[in-house]
């Protein structure tokens, strides 16, 4: 119960950021969309990195952070939404760029930032 | 523009518990499975549900504001890169078989929810 609870505060703002970018909307939705889904994946795996070793992160931040923080700030449903969205208004080509861009850039930020965490917590225990 | 970001917000305040509540529900009936059955079914599910609501709502309205908003914050992108990540590291084929049935399954999950 206590984990639900810090889970619907933290995703709270990882959702409320998201509105607030896609609100915003810089370039365009789907380049909004994409951006905040491979950040997530970087920020998440990065947080698995730090969590895997020595590193002690208390399973309620632990949770607060990664499944509700982040877990609210990208989302999977409105990516392949947009994607049969595009393929609607027979932007084939678009669709597949979408699709792939946000896919291959996902997991290799993902990579990136478990790698990231992983080295993170070596420097510190080298010092 | 406050108000918008607020009920997006809640929307995945309220998704996200809905998610935790999920998985360790779904955990119990897939313990042991080669890959994240769980997540898949997270993912497939809430993108079903926002192809249906996309074409069956208007997108102006307070209703389905709120109910995407829910959905959006249930479904996650960073689970599933970072649970492909994590596969990855144990076996390469159950890595690729879970990211490619994802993609595939919440594509489709979606075209039949848009016409359903």
């Amino acid at each position: 119960m206590r984990k639900a609870i810090f889970i619907f505060i933290f995703a709270f703002i990882g959702g409320a950021v998201r509105g607030l970018l896609s609100y915003l909307n810089v370039v365009n939705i789907f380049v909004t969309i994409a951006l905040i889904n491979i950040l997530g994946s970087f920020l998440l795996a990065f947080i698995t990195g730090l969590s895997t070793k020595s590193m002690k992160i208390p399973s309620d931040v632990l949770v607060a952070i990664s499944t509700g923080l982040i877990g609210g700030f990208t989302t999977f449903s409105t990516f392949s939404v947009q994607f049969i969205n595009l393929l609607e208004h027979h932007e084939i080509g678009l669709a597949f760029t979408y699709l792939i861009f946000s896919l291959g850039l996902g997991l290799i930020s993902a990579v990136i930032g478990y790698d990231a965490g992983c080295k993170f917590l070596n420097k510190k225990e080298a010092k | 523009m406050f108000e918008y970001v607020f009920i997006v917000g809640l929307g995945a305040a309220i998704g996200s518990v809905i998610r935790y509540i999920a998985t360790i529900l779904l955990n119990r009936l897939f313990a042991n499975h080669l890959i994240p059955v769980s997540t898949i079914i997270i993912n497939v599910t809430g993108s079903f549900i926002l192809g249906w609501l996309t074409n069956n709502l208007s997108n102006s309205h307070f209703a389905f504001i709120l109910m995407s908003s829910i959905i959006g914050g249930y479904t996650t992108f960073s689970t599933y890169m970072n649970e492909t990540v994590q596969l990855y590291r144990s076996n390469k084929i159950h890595a690729l078989s879970y990211y490619l049935s994802t993609v595939v399954l919440g594509v489709l999950a979606a075209t039949l929810g848009f016409y359903f």
